[in-house]
């Protein structure tokens, strides 16, 4: 198969600027570029491998990939959305306190295959006793201290809208109507989803949907049309 | 520094005669046992005591002798222990007495290469000096033993020092000189060969550039065979009899003395097949018999190395160069009109087998010149001996002596890449000044360090100082910045747990190969109990690699 400039030199790891100085300087022996310089990719590859050089494959430069998850209203670009069409929303019945909600919550969510619920639980416990979830105005983010993809692959946040409203020990005292449980694989992933979140929550309209105890499918749309892309 | 070379020089000398003269002494002392119906188990029981005393009674490797001193240079910077000034000495001597068809000067460049690093260690000199004294080791013994000054200098350069700047050329001369000139009182001036006059022409000229292309040939079949033969041996000594030292030899041995039943001058040293090549004593009409001498060293020596017992390429090399040299001029000496001297491309044949062997084309020219004095002849000598090298390097990316390191990756060659990051602990360059967070704390807590410091990295530990994982500050980008996502989110969430470690006694080889895996550009070092030390960078790294290489790669004073 034969590489343009560019991608040869995303290959083999360096600049176009580099490569065509090699081939100037004649240090791509065999390699014959002609005119506008085409390379051949095997010849590439094992000239790179006699020369100490590792390749560079699938390091795509920049953002990483979010996995997808069957056709759904949001694109890839939507972390948010995306992990609200997994997660879903709480549908168990109503509990008495914080502790009782999230140990409910953890029993409902979608996670990996083989996930240790139990330590999903502890987990999210051990993240309240350092500080509260609650975000204030009525929200909570509660979320294992670590993240991990012993719970998931895949971003999952769960909605459960608790009526009445729970005590969370928030910053500003409110007590609680809208939780979103936030599971994640990696650090990274949480953060993005945390930020999506952040960003959707001051939406005036979105607020709204919430307090109002409005539908889940209503909730996600909104969500979809609110969160920037990208 | 050259007051310590002559020394050296002295002591290599002496480490030559001794083993010359022990050769001589043995092998006449043997001739009885040779000569007997028991000379054919004679190599085999020398090959045997020859790796049992170098294994056994001095507790040395076994091994080829110059790739350990090429090891010696290369990782323990010119490091040898001192009972190597005797234990290959010793080895060899009773294998190649009782006919191993092995050389000499291998055993005595490595023990003399430990007489120089003996003398280094003792005058306390700095790791350069002591690689230097060590290569003056070498080129003393070599020039001793062959009485070739010249060669034992190109040799240590070419071979063992591979670098060839003044500073370092002058001690080896000096060193070279002394120990030739103390050889050449004792055992006399004669070259190590004698040869006729030779009367050639442009004919013979062109006619030597096919012998050095065979020589190459030749000199990538031995060197081939012997490590093929060197594979089998290790697959034999998965068996439990044949793994105690000396046993696989001792049954190469047994082929060797049944070589040496019917072709006598084809086992043990070989010289004066040599010099009946070179004096055209075999007529060249015999060439048949050098052809079937050629033939019955080669698989001598094949088993012998091949075997580990003791011994070197060297004369191998020349013996065998000699043979081949010889036949191709009786062969030439068929076609009609054609009327050379065979004993020309027997010389020229010695100097391409060396070349091709070692890899080292100046080596082989001037070994054959000098132990020859064939000084009229330097012009094919150049042309055979560097066809030679370049049909050796084509074929085989590494020589008999470079083989065995660089297939472990054991070879690092001073000023190269891999050497100097060797020689780079990350220990040197700590980033001591890295902050720290602990666990628990939020990120509201670590926007306040953040006004303190101009780091972008941070590492989060706990009470005990152990190192959970590290913060990236651009990663933290979307949620830093909000004063509420800050005290919602823990250092713990956030954090990178899954960062690969630098231990404190890390090589810098080691970490940059994890710096590549990873694709970072901050990683946290650690000690043994995980207790977190500092951040090492990639952008230091780099700066300290480029002062080690300009320092490394001076050629001030020393």
């Amino acid at each position: 198969m034969a590489l343009n400039l560019d991608d040869a030199a995303r290959l083999l790891g360096v600049s176009p600027a580099t490569l065509r100085r090699w081939a100037r300087e004649g240090q791509l022996g065999v390699l014959r570029p002609s005119g506008d310089y085409r390379f051949d990719e095997n010849e590439l590859r094992s000239w790179a491998r006699s020369h100490g050089l590792r390749l560079r494959e699938g390091r795509a430069s920049g953002k990483a990939a979010w996995p997808t998850a069957g056709a759904l209203p949001a694109s890839e670009e939507q972390p948010l959305t995306l992990a609200l069409a997994r997660g879903g929303d709480y549908s168990g019945n109503s509990v008495e306190d914080r502790d009782a909600l999230l140990h409910a919550m953890v029993a409902e969510v979608p996670l990996a295959d083989g996930a240790d619920r139990a330590q999903l639980l502890s987990q999210l416990l051990e993240r309240e006793a350092l500080t509260s979830t609650g975000l204030g105005e009525g929200f909570a983010v509660p979320h294992p201290r670590t993240p991990s993809t012993a719970f998931t692959d895949e971003p999952i946040v769960m909605l459960a809208l608790p009526r009445p409203s729970l005590d969370w020990g928030s910053l500003d005292g409110q007590k609680v109507h809208a939780v979103f449980l936030l599971v994640n694989p990696t650090p990274a992933a949480h953060l993005k989803v945390l930020s999506r979140l952040a960003f959707v929550l001051r939406d005036e309209g979105f607020a709204n949907l919430l307090s109002d105890g409005t539908g889940f499918e209503e909730v996600l749309t909104a969500a979809a049309q609110l969160e920037p892309r990208g | 520094m050259a007051g310590l070379a002559a020394l050296v020089g002295v002591a290599a000398s002496a480490v030559a005669i001794a083993l010359r003269s022990g050769v001589h002494v043995l092998f006449e002392s043997l001739q009885s046992v040779r000569e007997s119906p028991y000379g054919i188990a004679l190599p085999a029981v020398g090959a045997l005591l020859g790796v049992l005393v170098i294994r056994v009674l001095f507790r040395e490797p076994g091994g080829h002798g110059v790739p350990a001193v090429l090891e010696a240079v290369s990782r323990n910077g010119g490091s040898m222990r001192p009972r190597s000034m005797v234990s290959r000495l010793l080895g060899s001597l009773i294998n190649v007495s009782s006919g191993g068809s092995a050389g000499l000067e291998g055993p005595i460049a490595f023990s003399a290469a430990a007489v120089g690093s003996t003398v280094a260690a003792g005058a306390q000199v700095a790791e350069r000096q002591r690689i230097l004294l060590l290569a003056c080791g070498v080129a003393g013994g070599i020039g001793a033993i062959f009485n070739a000054p010249l060669t034992g200098v190109i040799f240590a350069t070419e071979v063992v020092l591979a670098e060839w700047t003044l500073m370092a050329v002058i001690p080896v001369v000096v060193a070279a000189t002394v120990a030739t000139s103390i050889g050449r009182g004792l055992l006399g001036a004669e070259g190590a060969f004698s040869s006729g006059e030779f009367d050639w022409g442009a004919g013979e000229l062109a006619m030597s550039v096919p012998l050095g292309l065979l020589a190459g040939l030749v000199s990538v079949g031995l060197v081939g065979s012997i490590f093929q033969a060197e594979r089998v041996a290790s697959r034999l000594k998965k068996n439990r009899f044949l793994r105690k030292p000396g046993v696989v030899a001792a049954f190469a041995g047994l082929g060797v003395g049944a070589i040496g039943w019917f072709l006598p001058g084809a086992i043990g040293e070989g010289y004066e097949l040599v010099n009946k090549c070179l004096k055209d004593e075999y007529h060249s009409e015999f060439f048949i018999l050098t052809a079937a001498l050629l033939f019955a060293k080669f698989v001598a020596t094949v088993l012998t190395l091949g075997s580990n017992a003791p011994g070197g390429i060297f004369a191998p090399s020349l013996v065998l160069g000699a043979a081949l040299g010889f036949t191709y001029g009786g062969v030439l000496n068929l076609i009609p009109g054609v009327e050379v001297e065979a004993g020309f491309f027997a010389l020229l044949a010695m100097a391409g087998l060396v070349a091709g062997t070692m890899q080292a084309p100046f080596t082989g020219m001037f070994l054959a010149l000098e132990t020859t004095g064939s000084w009229e002849e330097t012009m094919p000598l150049m042309l055979v001996a560097v066809l030679s090298a370049l049909v050796s390097r084509t074929l085989l990316k590494h020589s008999f002596y470079t083989w065995e390191l660089a297939e472990s990756g054991r070879l690092l060659r001073p000023g190269t890449d891999q050497r100097i990051l060797a020689d780079l602990q990350a220990v040197e360059m700590l980033d001591l000044e890295s902050v720290t967070i602990e666990t628990g704390k939020t990120l509201d807590d670590l926007s306040m360090l953040l006004q303190e410091t101009r780091r972008n990295h941070f590492a989060v530990i706990d009470e005990d100082g152990v190192f959970q994982g590290m913060l990236d500050l651009s990663a933290l980008r979307s949620v830093i910045f909000d004063p509420l996502l800050r005290k919602m989110t823990s250092v713990d969430t956030a954090m990178d747990s899954m960062v690969p470690r630098i231990r404190h006694d890390d090589s810098l080889l080691e970490a940059m190969e994890v710096f590549e895996e990873v694709g970072a550009w901050v990683l946290p070092v650690v000690n043994a109990e995980g207790h977190f030390l500092g951040t090492l960078s990639k952008s230091t790294l780099f700066d300290r690699y480029r002062r080690e290489l300009i320092v490394q790669t001076a050629t001030r004073a020393e």
